[in-house]
């Protein structure tokens, strides 16, 4: 009893005010999710029952179904492309970005430094600023409604790569000399140290950034947006965007929202488990 | 390291290299090689080319493009439209900058402390950062609705009269601000927490014992040892709020015949939508890339004062 | 020595990867497999069932094509850039004002040869308008096949008319009496708070502007928007929602679509074109419905025609294939499917004036309604159309619905805008 008074007195109404304040912003911003995953088991005249109805009467899964099973929404292909090129373009960066890393970091060649600002200096540069040129290389290219324009120029570290290659190489530099003195004197050729001795060490790192890149890749539009247009190579946001040029199912918030719920479910979910990583990320990209 | 990198670079140039030296040349080239090439493709040639293009009349389904020089600049600097979106998103980034900004720090602010289900909590104004624009845009068309949106239901409970949010002028921006605030106050949130985690608790204690209140430690300890962070928070997010392109497209599409994305009015029309209708939709394309020069001097402009002032701030930590 | 061979092989290797990845990544179609013809629409879930179901047949007799139906999103944006990509579908949607800017372009593929060599299809079935709309003004080549047309006609709640003791739209008219007046006057006595007499998308207006500026459009160079006759037109129309309260606001007509509020009985008059039917077919309405032409105003009743073709761009890459489905797709069996589905009025004129489309629907249905009105034409195409027409009208005129701005205000800075796009 004594022990329940010392810890009510330490708590000021002050403390308490707060809490309720962040606690209320917390709902407001679950808000629109809930809502979300309730309308999209409503049928459409229940949606305009208000205030909302937070629990649906009837769940109707039938929402999910169409989006599964009709030709024009066609779901899971939606998510097979998306799952090729989120899978590429992470294995992208594991190659080609920690490789790269790796060479900033750790050897020693001549125009090092230079073509490391050259890395760096893309970060300005956002692909909104390359739209139409990017879209007249890609058709030079043939690669206009194929997955090589998705995946192809983010593996070789275009457009946020650069983030990719500026962590990893903090992290190779932060690994002690020891460990490749070591390798060298087993006799280890360079990629050889670098593929079984110096990748090891930095897993951890992997693990974020792969989380990192799988999020970007997960919820890219614009880029798909200006070289995807065949709807059989579309990703789970293009999907979703179809929605507004078809104004009878634009108002059909049912179906609507099932299709944005399917395009939030992946990535919530990797959140949750690694939701460590996603801070720790982001934590590091506010360091350079 | 520095230092052995420039010695090793001198004995380079002389030529006294062992062999174990130039196999690490060769692998060091071998290594960055791959990403070198993808950058000089995709972001070094098309920029130039970028700039080729705006000197064009090019249409993007036509087969002759005709030069003009600085035709499109001019033609930029007296297109009303453009001038439009060029304020629209100026409008936009002083929205962020000035309330989602400071929000995340008040929010850093209150989470820098033991709070029972902190965690969780903090873990909740992070979601929607991750989550994919094209779709929580979807959920706020309804959200910003006039007559069913949540917002003026709340907004109604204070006695505050239905806003048309998606077809007012006046209040497009405002609408996509409050979105967009909504989707990206928790990632500045984490970068402050962060930043505040750095800050000695040695400071806090000595004005603990000369009895100064929270709001003048905040004032005097925080503020200042927080600045870097605030600076680099400030900065990026300027460049990322000149971007601003999904939201106004998603919000505004579909709901009347006309589907440029850009609003009442072109209210919510943003230097990006307007570049990508024009090349995409009009299929202006060499119009559309003297826009993309626009944005792209912008940026150059914020990384520039970036730059500047990091150093600055290096000096005074110094 | 050793070493070297080492990093050659390591790049060898590394190549590679990289072209695997590329390829795997890339894993193109077959390279166009004898007869796949690509098809490439627009419309919703519902329209591209209807366009499978016209298919079905030719697809049974012709079993060497395959047709694969494209419906992306932004239909515009998607067909300008693949054009502009050189990956064109071989059939593609082309409402006619934007076939002018194609053909302006150079890259639609002249069908005439085919149409000549052709037995199934029929230029005498064709109104010569339509096809002229599809035609090179020159040389009077064919570019692209009207596949089939819209008018817009007034949808009706006919269990509200009755309930209310009211003549109905299509008795009225049988009398003589569908005027303008007698149509604003029965939407006013149907309105109450929940349901609204008319029903009229804002983002239609170009329907109303015919009955006060018949004459806007003067020549492809020139548009007279600032005139009082165009700004009684923008006031009529504003003025069904803010005079008469006949209308929803276009705010609530964005939360819950015109075509929803009538399905849901929250409005008793409809003005929209053929393709509703369509729809209402499919979801079958739970009260009698029917159609009627636009009221007469001035002893003169006007609408909107939409037109709309099959055109084969010049990339394309099975244009024989493509151009035999085209044919049996503006072909009498087919085009009596598009009767029967409620799509739009069939293109060839021995059906749609025949039995197979005026009897169509259902017994009783009106489907003299939408041919009611002989001199329906479509507009002149005008220069730099999509922008003016969609983009900068329809916003500019927008502010006048939603209260912004007066229709003089808007119209005067419309001219201004309009002047200087057509001479972009």
């Amino acid at each position: 009893m004594t022990l329940d008074m010392s810890v009510l007195k330490k708590i000021r109404p002050l403390s308490v005010l707060i809490y309720i304040v962040l606690v209320a912003g917390a709902v407001f911003m679950l808000t629109p999710f809930l809502w979300m995953i309730s309308s999209s088991l409503k049928d459409v005249e229940s949606i305009f029952i208000f205030p909302p109805q937070w629990i649906p009467k009837e769940i109707i899964w039938d929402n999910y179904a169409q989006l599964f099973t009709s030709s024009y929404y066609d779901f899971p292909r939606y998510y097979l492309n998306t799952s090729i090129v989120v899978l590429l373009r992470v294995g992208g960066m594991f190659v080609f970005c920690s490789m790269a890393a790796y060479g900033f970091a750790r050897l020693d060649f001549p125009m090092k430094n230079v073509l490391f600002m050259v890395v760096l200096a893309t970060l300005m540069l956002p692909i909104q600023v390359l739209m139409v040129p990017l879209y007249f290389e890609m058709r030079f290219f043939k690669w206009i409604n194929t997955f090589r324009a998705l995946i192809i120029p983010q593996s070789l570290g275009a457009f946020g790569g650069a983030f990719s290659i500026f962590l990893l190489r903090q992290y190779f530099m932060a690994l002690p000399k020891d460990l490749e003195n070591a390798a060298e004197i087993d006799g280890c050729s360079i990629p050889r140290t670098f593929f079984s001795v110096m990748l090891p060490q930095v897993r951890m790192a992997y693990a974020a950034l792969a989380i990192f890149v799988f999020q970007g890749s997960w919820n890219d539009y614009v880029w798909p947006l200006i070289v995807i247009n065949n709807p059989k190579k579309y990703v789970v946001s293009l999907g979703i965007a179809l929605f507004l040029s078809d104004r009878a199912a634009l108002t059909n918030w049912p179906l609507l929202m099932a299709s944005s719920v399917l395009g939030l479910v992946p990535i919530i979910i990797v959140f949750l488990l690694f939701q460590k990583y996603f801070m720790q990320n982001l934590v590091m990209s506010g360091m350079k | 390291m520095n230092m052995d990198t420039r010695i090793n670079s001198t004995n380079a140039l002389r030529g006294q290299m062992s062999p174990r030296r130039k196999l690490e040349i060769a692998w060091g080239f071998a290594f960055v090689g791959p990403v070198i090439l993808g950058i000089l493709v995709f972001m070094g040639f098309p920029t130039l080319y970028g700039f080729f293009i705006s000197t064009f009349k090019w249409s993007i389904i036509g087969k002759n493009p005709e030069f003009i020089g600085l035709g499109n600049y001019l033609r930029l600097i007296n297109d009303p439209q453009f001038l439009k979106a060029l304020k629209n998103t100026t409008v936009y980034v002083v929205g962020i900058l000035l309330f989602s900004v400071p929000l995340s720090l008040l929010l850093a602010a209150l989470f820098n402390r033991k709070l029972p289900f902190g965690e969780i909590l903090k873990i909740t104004y992070y979601l929607p950062v991750i989550t994919m624009m094209v779709a929580v845009s979807m959920v706020w068309r309804w959200v910003l609705s006039t007559e069913y949106g949540i917002l003026n239901y709340f907004l109604g409970l204070v006695g505050i009269p239905n806003i048309a949010w998606l077809n007012d002028p006046k209040w497009a921006m405002p609408g996509i601000i409050i979105m967009s605030i909504w989707k990206g106050v928790g990632f500045n949130m984490v970068l402050f927490i962060a930043g505040l985690k750095n800050i000695p608790a040695m400071y806090y204690e000595a004005a603990e014992i000369d009895g100064a209140s929270s709001l003048r430690q905040f004032l005097r300890i925080t503020l200042p040892l927080l600045s870097p962070t605030t600076l680099f928070i400030f900065l990026t997010t300027m460049m990322n709020s000149f971007q601003i392109f999904e939201q106004a497209m998603i919000l505004f599409s579909g709901a009347t015949e006309e589907s440029t994305g850009a609003g009442p009015d072109n209210a919510a029309n943003t230097i990006v939508l307007y570049l990508y209708n024009n090349a995409f939709k009009w299929g202006s394309a060499g119009y559309a890339a003297a826009q993309a020069v626009i944005l792209f001097a912008i940026l150059i402009v914020i990384t520039s004062v970036q730059m500047k002032l990091q150093k600055r701030w290096v000096h005074y930590d110094a | 020595m050793n070493k070297r061979l080492g990093i050659a092989s390591f790049m060898v290797i590394l190549f590679v990867t990289v072209s695997i990845g590329v390829f795997a990544a890339g894993s193109e179609e077959p390279a166009a497999a004898g007869g796949t013809v690509t098809f490439m629409m627009w419309g919703g879930a519902t329209e591209k069932a209807t366009v499978e179901g016209y298919l079905a047949p030719f697809v049974e007799q012709n079993p060497d094509i395959t047709v694969e139906i494209l419906t992306p999103g932004n239909y515009g944006d998607a067909l300008q850039t693949m054009v502009a990509g050189g990956t064109p579908p071989d059939i593609a949607y082309l409402g006619f004002p934007e076939f002018v800017q194609y053909h302006r372009e150079g890259q639609l593929t002249n069908l005439q040869g085919y149409a000549d060599a052709s037995t199934v299809f029929d230029a005498n079935d064709f109104s010569a308008d339509h096809l002229a709309s599809f035609s090179d003004p020159g040389t009077g080549d064919l570019y692209s096949v009207p596949k089939d047309w819209s008018t817009y006609v007034v949808y009706y709640n006919e269990d509200m008319f009755k309930n209310a003791g009211l003549r109905t739209p299509i008795e009225l008219y049988d009398r003589g009496e569908w005027t303008m007046d007698k149509f604003l006057e029965v939407a006013e006595a149907l309105t109450t708070d929940e349901v609204h007499g008319l029903l009229f998308n804002y983002g239609r207006w170009k329907t109303f502007i015919p009955y006060f500026a018949p004459d806007w459009i003067q020549s492809t160079a020139e548009l007279n928007v600032n005139t009082p006759e165009f700004i009684s037109a923008v006031n009529f129309i504003n003025d069904l929602n803010v005079e008469l309260g006949v209308n929803p606001t276009p705010d609530q007509l964005r939360d819950i679509s015109p075509a929803d509020r009538f399905s849901q009985q929250k409005g008793a008059m409809y003005i929209i074109g053929r393709w509703m039917t369509m729809r209402y077919l499919t979801s079958d309405l739970p009260f009698a419905w029917n159609v009627v032409p636009m009221p007469e105003m001035d002893g003169k009743a006007h609408t909107w025609v939409d037109m709309v073709g099959y055109a084969i761009p010049l990339d394309a890459k099975n244009p024989d294939a493509a151009w035999r489905v085209i044919e049996y797709l503006t072909g009498t069996e087919s085009q009596s499917a598009v009767a029967a589905s409620g799509h739009a009025i069939p293109i060839r004129q021995s059906v749609a004036n025949s039995e197979i489309f005026l009897g169509s629907v259902r017994e009783g249905f009106n489907n003299e309604a939408h041919i009611a009105i002989e001199d329906a034409a479509p507009m002149l195409v005008f220069d730099n159309f999509v922008k003016i027409f969609y983009d900068t009208m329809g916003g500019q005129l927008n502010l006048v619905f939603t209260g912004q701005k007066t229709a003089e205000e808007a119209c005067a800075e419309l001219q201004e805008t309009i002047d200087d796009l057509l001479k972009e």
